[in-house]
């Protein structure tokens, strides 16, 4: 069904101006409506250019066979206003997409550029704050905000807009754990009730893990397309694209190592701790 | 922290906090050219009341003030001083080469003191009592009628919330640099002006490209939010008149009459 | 050498309606040559605190003896040189303060001001542009042309050129991917072994349970646990009260029913062989 995939990416390369090397080369994927898709590499694997390519930020390199289509709508030169009207960006560094002077005037700011009405207006920002849980600090200024509240007014600003899709660019990166964990626990909460599609660019396993399918890339090429645990239970490969096991198959191995063996199919924590007990009252 | 008290917004809550920005920034405007109508003793004590008058309704500390006149006290006491021993006419009292002590020269210098000190007290009710948000909306509104000649006031206004909002960032931004590079054994106190300009080098480059980079990022950001130009766009933050700013008025319309019935003519 | 504070308590903008206290009596030893991770909070005035070690920022009140020096309210500014020399700190993303010509030049920066001639300290930094993992064709490079990941080991090399006795590190593996963390996590405890002191600041308890020798806890300005990891992380009802995290290994074992730990497992070596323990006996 084609309805159902609300991101078509087909056979996208990009090239940046002064360099030789693609920092995308011959992408193509699909993202199904409502699901959560983890894009996974190490820094400059070319996670962050694709972003910026779903949204008309940058251009693809010329190609006949190049697609990029969101949510129906082909990407070019008309559409790129509709399409940035369905796609929420929440970018690394709080500071540097914060345009208001207030926690309000920021959440407006994409409502202002749409022309909203300001009655109309004044409802939606009311709405948006509220749904991040910022309403304490409505007309707070962001010097006296933490990155985390920064980042979440920044999901406001989004679900303003009232989008279909909302690609966290790193966006929990420089947060500490508990601003990491609320920022995701409040996109989590708006997937469901808004029906959002999410993408997140991350190299922390811990939060790929949570998606329903992981992109993995590498030097602009996307290597690796399948469930979490799929893509993570390929250690070796995983070692040598410079990024993290987790934790429960870094634990299985060294398990085997000492000779405890932990059938294959054995892939979660729930399940590791079954078989580690059941091993345990035997003896 | 900054020593200079222009430009610092001080919360409080009462009357003079209520008015509009637009009527607050006109009024200190429009008493920058008021004090020129004062030309007598009288007329000079008039307005100096209304000025105290501004302050009191602040009820900040006077300290506030006073830090707001001390970093220019330098400058208004040279060009008094100029006034004082360059201005010719009426009783002289002493004369040496091209210097005079006349009568006119002390008038003139006295109030030459009082119209800056008056100046610096108002514009400084207007900054501690505004936010700078407020002042840029009012500014905004009041170079409205150059939309005519084509300038992008909407623009321009749009740079300057922005300019603003980034202020604390950068400030905290240099601090940090600053740190960072005295822990490499930088030293931005000592020395003398070459070598002081010399070490401000590792300061500034970092800020710079730090900012630069900070402007890629928002200007991505704000793309990315829909931002295509100030066609079409409508606007949130509004400003509303309120009975508060027949206050201004009122205060203003006052001090106007009475300055021009008691000026010599 | 040993680090001491003695009631250390530092108050912002004190006199202003803005005032706020950084520490509160802050009081400790920490022998040399260790490696100490201070944990807490955003807020909880790690950096405050850090600030301190080489008086970039000066107690209020109390006295600090660092590096054969003893830091008080009145210690002047002049002094300070020497001070930092010995004692160093990178801040949080550190690339933000390069600023030469030349990846060489900004690394040579820090020795050149510790009095090292030029030469010297042109020959230290192209030691310290390998030690931190960086190609030597590198030196002749603008900063500003390399990745993000480059540009940070410039910044931590051009500090640890000169050797500092004590190296402090605030987070300085934030937003760096995983490989490139494990190595820079690396380069540290090379570095204390070699016979330095390392202090860390972090939020990865599993850093903490991996490398500390001793922990230092703070919350609201106070400090208020200093310990060894094992024991900071012994008290499981104490952590949730200060909402700190658990390293991942003790946390699985927590969910291990019917097993008996003879310690707490707090790194995953440890794990492996508590539970390698109880399966065979």
């Amino acid at each position: 069904m084609v309805a159902d995939k609300i991101i078509q990416v087909k056979h996208v390369s990009f090239t940046y101006p002064d360099s030789k090397t693609k920092a995308a080369s011959d992408v193509s994927f699909d993202i199904k409506k409502g699901t959560w898709t983890a894009i996974v590499g190490h820094n400059g694997s070319g996670k962050s250019t694709i972003t910026r390519l779903l949204n008309g930020l940058l251009l693809p390199d010329k190609n006949p066979e190049t697609k990029i289509i969101i949510d129906g709508q082909e990407l070019n030169e008309e559409t790129v206003w509709d399409i940035r009207d369905k796609i929420g960006i929440v970018f690394q560094n709080p500071d540097n997409q914060f345009v208001g002077a207030t926690v309000a005037d920021d959440v407006a700011f994409g409502l202002e550029n749409r022309g909203v009405p300001r009655d109309q207006m004044i409802k939606t920002v009311k709405w948006a704050v509220e749904q991040v849980g910022m309403s304490d600090y409505f007309n707070a200024e962001p010097a006296n905000l933490s990155g985390g509240q920064k980042q979440r007014v920044a999901i406001a600003g989004i679900l303003a807009i009232q989008p279909k899709i909302i690609i966290l660019d790193e966006a929990t990166s420089m947060l500490d754990p508990s601003g990491r964990k609320k920022v995701l626990n409040l996109v989590k909460k708006m997937k469901d009730m808004e029906d959002l599609t999410v993408l997140s660019i991350t190299h922390d396993v811990n939060e790929a893990f949570i998606a329903d399918q992981v992109l993995l890339l590498n030097d602009g090429k996307l290597i690796n397309q399948d469930e979490p645990v799929n893509v993570f239970s390929q250690t070796k490969l995983i070692n040598d694209l410079g990024l993290e096991e987790p934790f429960i198959f870094k634990l299985k191995d060294k398990l085997k190592s000492v000779g405890i063996k932990i059938p294959e199919n054995v892939n979660t924590e729930e399940k590791l701790i079954e078989i580690l007990c059941q091993l345990n009252s035997k003896m | 922290m900054s020593k200079i008290i222009i430009g610092r917004y001080l919360p409080g809550n009462t009357l003079i906090y209520k008015m509009d920005p637009r009527g607050k920034l006109l009024a200190t405007i429009l008493f920058i050219f008021v004090i020129f109508l004062a030309n007598n003793w009288l007329t000079y004590t008039i307005i100096s009341l209304f000025a105290l008058l501004a302050v009191w309704a602040t009820r900040l500390k006077f300290k506030v003030f006073w830090d707001g006149v001390k970093p220019l006290i330098g400058l208004i006491f040279f060009t008094s001083l100029l006034q004082l021993f360059f201005t010719v006419g009426g009783k002289v009292y002493w004369k040496w080469w091209i210097f005079a002590l006349s009568s006119y020269g002390i008038t003139n210098a006295v109030y030459i003191f009082i119209r800056f000190t008056l100046i610096i007290l108002i514009s400084t009710v207007m900054t501690v009592t505004t936010m700078p948000l407020e002042i840029a909306d009012a500014l905004e509104w009041i170079l409205k009628p150059l939309k005519l000649f084509k300038v992008p006031v909407d623009k321009i206004a749009l740079v300057m919330s922005i300019a603003l909002r980034f202020v604390p960032t950068l400030f905290d931004e240099t601090l940090k640099i600053m740190n960072a590079q005295r822990s490499r054994g930088a030293d931005f106190n000592n020395g003398g002006l070459i070598k002081r300009a010399k070490a401000i080098t590792p300061l500034l480059v970092p800020l710079f490209i730090n900012s630069l980079e900070t402007a890629v990022d928002l200007s991505t950001a704000m793309e990315s939010r829909g931002y295509r130009g100030s066609v079409g766009r409508s606007k949130y933050r509004i400003l509303h008149w309120s009975k508060y700013d027949l206050y201004n008025l009122g205060y203003f319309i006052l001090l106007i009459a009475l300055l021009l019935i008691f000026r010599t003519r | 050498m040993s680090i001491k504070f003695k009631n250390v308590s530092y108050v912002y903008s004190p006199g202003s309606p803005l005032e706020k206290k950084g520490l509160d009596d802050i009081n400790f030893e920490i022998p040399n040559n260790k490696f100490i991770t201070i944990i807490g909070h955003t807020g909880s005035g790690k950096s405050t605190l850090m600030q301190h070690f080489n008086a970039l920022l000066k107690p209020t009140s109390g006295t600090i003896e660092i590096a054969n020096q003893v830091i008080t309210p009145t210690t002047s500014n002049k002094d300070l040189k020497e001070l930092r020399k010995h004692v160093s700190i990178v801040f949080q993303f550190p690339e933000a303060q390069l600023f030469e010509n030349t990846v060489i030049d900004d690394i040579a920066f820090g020795p050149k001001n510790f009095g090292y001639s030029e030469e010297d300290a042109i020959k230290l930094a192209k030691v310290w542009l390998q030690k931190v993992g960086l190609p030597k064709e590198l030196a002749q490079r603008s900063p500003f042309e390399l990745s993000g990941g480059q540009m940070r080991r410039v910044a931590i090399a051009g500090v640890m050129a000169y050797q500092p006795d004590i190296l402090c590190l605030d987070e300085p593996a934030a937003g760096l991917d995983p490989r490139a963390r494990e190595q820079m996590l690396k380069l540290f405890v090379d570095y204390q072994k070699a016979g330095h002191t390392v202090i860390l600041v972090t939020h990865n308890m599993d850093d903490v349970a991996e490398y500390a020798d001793d922990v230092l806890v703070l919350e609201h300005g106070k400090l208020i646990k200093h310990d060894r990891p094992e024991k900071i992380f012994a008290d499981r009802e104490w952590l949730q009260k200060h909402y700190l995290d658990e390293p991942t290994s003790s946390l699985f074992a927590s969910k291990l029913k019917g097993y008996h730990f003879m310690q707490n497992p707090i790194t995953i070596d440890k794990l492996v062989t508590e539970i390698s323990n109880n399966i065979k006996g």
